[in-house]
């Protein structure tokens, strides 16, 4: 029996955010339109291996996800050693762009998940023209604290199987044991500082109530996908935040949890393919 | 609903594992009831039923009766699956030195999951 081989490839680029040079991994699959995902907190880019291994989207998108620097296989700035990670607006926003220039993508889809899915509310508004849809998983326009700030700064943040325990809750109990395990691992194996710095952003610089009005729906429309098992961007926070945008659309995902993409794929693609099946209909 | 914890928690090795390092004892509050869960390296030692006058403990999680039958279920609604759920939406409360449920937190979440009517 032949080897089971995924038809994602892995790739690093050397790109240039805010003055630094990263070397970034990113993995793709597929063909067509470009549709860049961008990964959780504390996490990196195989929460979306599903969709890369989804025929029924590789045939008409190009799925492509990279690992923020810091995160997985990207590396930390040269130096990183001296310095505290903390996530700002303006460097993840920098950093999505500028992957999108550098591999010279045009008009992507950009589709991010709970910090990524705050992220694109910021984008559709500042870079609309340079996207055809934005997509937020468990996004909303501002944060939405449901444990203590005082945390971040204490020891016991700096274990993994601490970072994992905090988000395991946001994981619905009807998606299957193994997805939501393995969702977890991630955050077992990815490094408590990065969490840590990707909640500065999560938690204090991610504050995009004033962006909404200013998106231009004919140019991107944005989409907010939330599970209703999600109480760090719960339903009622993505239907507030649609109610902001101009022409977006809230979609409440039954029995689904934080991390629709990862944690039930099955169940996700019922409701993200309808989505990329109207973005693939608006055409260019 | 605290009915046979001790002997779940005792037949559970990886349980065990996980909370190797910890000796505490918690409170799961019932409406009005107080049960201490006393913890000692890993194992659920013993669950004793309060109240008490001047008995330590470091933290209790208190929840209505009605939420706690909810999160026992296999599959919870919404708000009620986690602890953080549950106090996020004002259906628990999380009091006292809440240092120890956290240092130890996938082994308490995992002593609250035995309390799941499958497990």
């Amino acid at each position: 029996m032949p080897v089971a081989i995924e038809p994602i490839t892995g790739r690093y680029a050397h790109i240039d955010i805010m003055g630094e040079t990263y070397r970034i991994y990113f993995e793709e699959a597929g063909e067509g339109t470009p549709l860049i995902c961008l990964h959780t907190a504390g996490a990196h880019s195989s929460q979306f291996r599903h969709l890369m291994c989804d025929e029924a989207i590789t045939s008409r998108y190009r799925v492509i996800a990279f690992d923020l620097p810091w995160h997985g296989k990207s590396n930390p700035p040269v130096g990183w050693q001296d310095m505290e990670y903390k996530l700002t607006a303006d460097f993840y926003a920098a950093a999505t762009i500028a992957f999108a220039d550098a591999l010279e993508l045009d008009r992507p889809v950009v589709m991010g998940c709970s910090m990524g899915g705050r992220l694109v509310v910021r984008l559709a508004r500042e870079h609309g023209q340079r996207f055809r849809a934005a997509i937020g998983l468990e996004g909303s326009n501002r944060p939405s604290p449901w444990w203590d700030n005082s945390w971040l700064d204490n020891d016991v943040f700096a274990r993994g199987d601490f970072c994992a325990a905090l988000v395991s809750g946001l994981a619905s109990p009807h998606s299957p044991a193994e997805f939501r395990h393995e969702t977890l691992w991630h955050y077992h194996q990815s490094g408590s500082d990065v969490f840590k710095g990707d909640m500065h952003f999560f938690r204090t610089d991610s504050q995009f109530e004033a962006d909404g009005a200013a998106v231009d729906p004919s140019a991107c429309k944005v989409f907010l996908m939330t599970g209703e098992y999600d109480y760090s961007c719960t339903p009622a926070d993505t239907e507030r935040t649609a109610k902001t945008i101009p022409g977006a659309e809230a979609i409440i995902m039954r029995e689904m949890g934080h991390f629709p993409m990862s944690e039930h794929p099955e169940r996700f693609r019922e409701y993200i393919l309808p989505v990329l099946d109207q973005i693939a209909g608006m055409g260019d | 609903m605290l009915a046979g914890l001790v002997e779940k928690a005792r037949r559970n090795a990886n349980l065990q594992r996980l909370g190797r390092n910890c000796t505490a004892e918690f409170v799961i509050g019932i409406d009005d009831a107080r049960h201490h869960v006393v913890i000692r390296d890993g194992l659920v030692a013993e669950v004793l039923e309060g109240p008490f006058k001047m008995r330590p403990y470091s933290f209790s999680i208190t929840a209505p009766a009605a939420s706690w039958a909810e999160f026992c279920k296999p599959k919870p609604a919404p708000g009620f699956n986690d602890v953080f759920a549950m106090t996020s939406y004002g259906h628990a409360l999380l009091e006292g030195d809440s240092a120890v449920f956290l240092a130890h937190l996938r082994f308490f979440k995992d002593i609250l999951a035995l309390l799941r009517e499958d497990a």
